[in-house]
């Protein structure tokens, strides 16, 4: 006899298991983000232009600032 | 014995040299050989300035790089070209109206999409589109950082992918023995790019541009700079 996914999902040990997924996985987006953020200013020693880079470290830091709101919601309202 | 891989100084057409923003002062030896002084600008020349999408710019106004000479002139700034782009851009567009589906299945209750929960589905779905506009954003870096130089002294490549891959390669102009192009394909032939390969003297490294846009251009550059080519491309 095989279980519904319903009943799989409110199960409380397969929803633990992925909330914890899910905040893990927002955790090392983070850091993949700062890595994206540590090369465009690397890029931006080695040749610069009229000011654009400056425009993609500040949507980096965007993308930043976003992923840790979501990781901080995730871990309330999870 | 005379370096048969060596671009004479003299050969350096003069008048693509005073385009580039340089002072050209033509000396008469007692051979009758022309030899050109070229000496830092004196007067700066109005230059092209750079958008976010350039692509390829000639004399490009407010660029510079880390090892930059003061007497040094950026002649072309090359990026692949804006059309390459399209295959990724297509690819996000797609990722971004699939939750839809996802979001159509759950308000339709339709097994499984019904049995996530509420507060799953709206952090799930958050988290996908961060995913999607990285993945779009690492994409387009990708392709911005990936940055072709020619100054009146080298040829520079600046080569970036995959995040974690960097490499900067330069020749002096003087080594540079061939330049060749290649365009193969109607998309191509239609938005006017190609690869362009640089052959250089010795065990120094050939240098290939590829899909950057006006290659026959280019290419007339780099002639005239190597001394290949009698009249002024510029």
């Amino acid at each position: 006899m095989t279980l519904p996914l319903s009943i799989l999902f409110q199960g409380t040990t397969l929803l633990f298991i992925s909330k914890i997924g899910v905040l893990v996985a927002i955790f090392f987006f983070i850091f993949f983000l700062i890595v994206v953020l540590r090369q465009i200013q690397s890029m931006n020693k080695l040749i610069s232009d009229a000011g654009f880079f400056v425009a993609l470290q500040v949507f980096s830091y965007l993308l930043i600032s976003i992923a840790i709101t979501l990781f901080l919601v995730s871990i309330v309202i999870l | 014995m005379p370096d048969l891989f060596v671009s004479q100084t003299a050969a350096r057409d003069p008048r693509l040299l005073q385009d580039a923003g340089m002072n050209t002062v033509e000396t008469s030896t007692l051979e009758g050989e022309n030899i050109i002084d070229s000496s830092p600008p004196s007067v700066s020349t109005p230059g092209n300035p750079l958008h976010l999408l350039t692509s390829f710019r000639e004399m490009p106004e407010k660029l510079s790089f880390e090892t930059q000479e003061d007497d040094e002139t950026i002649l072309l700034f090359l990026r692949r070209h804006i059309i390459t782009n399209i295959p990724w851009i297509a690819m996000i567009i797609f990722f971004s109206l699939l939750p839809v589906l996802f979001l159509f299945g759950v308000a339709m209750s339709v097994p499984p999409f019904s049995f996530f929960p509420q507060s799953f589905v709206l952090v799930l779905i958050t988290f996908y589109y961060l995913i999607v506009i990285s993945i779009g954003f690492v994409n387009f870096i990708t392709w911005y950082y990936n940055i072709m130089l020619l100054t009146t002294k080298r040829v520079i490549d600046i080569e970036f992918t995959d995040l974690v891959y960097k490499n900067v390669a330069e020749t002096k102009i003087s080594l540079v023995q061939d330049v060749s192009i290649t365009q193969i394909g109607v998309i191509p032939a239609l938005f006017d790019y190609g690869n362009v390969l640089i052959q250089t003297a010795g065990s120094a490294e050939n240098f290939d541009f590829i899909s950057i846009p006006k290659p026959e251009r280019v290419v007339a550059i780099v002639e005239s700079l190597i001394g290949k080519r009698k009249e002024n491309p510029l």
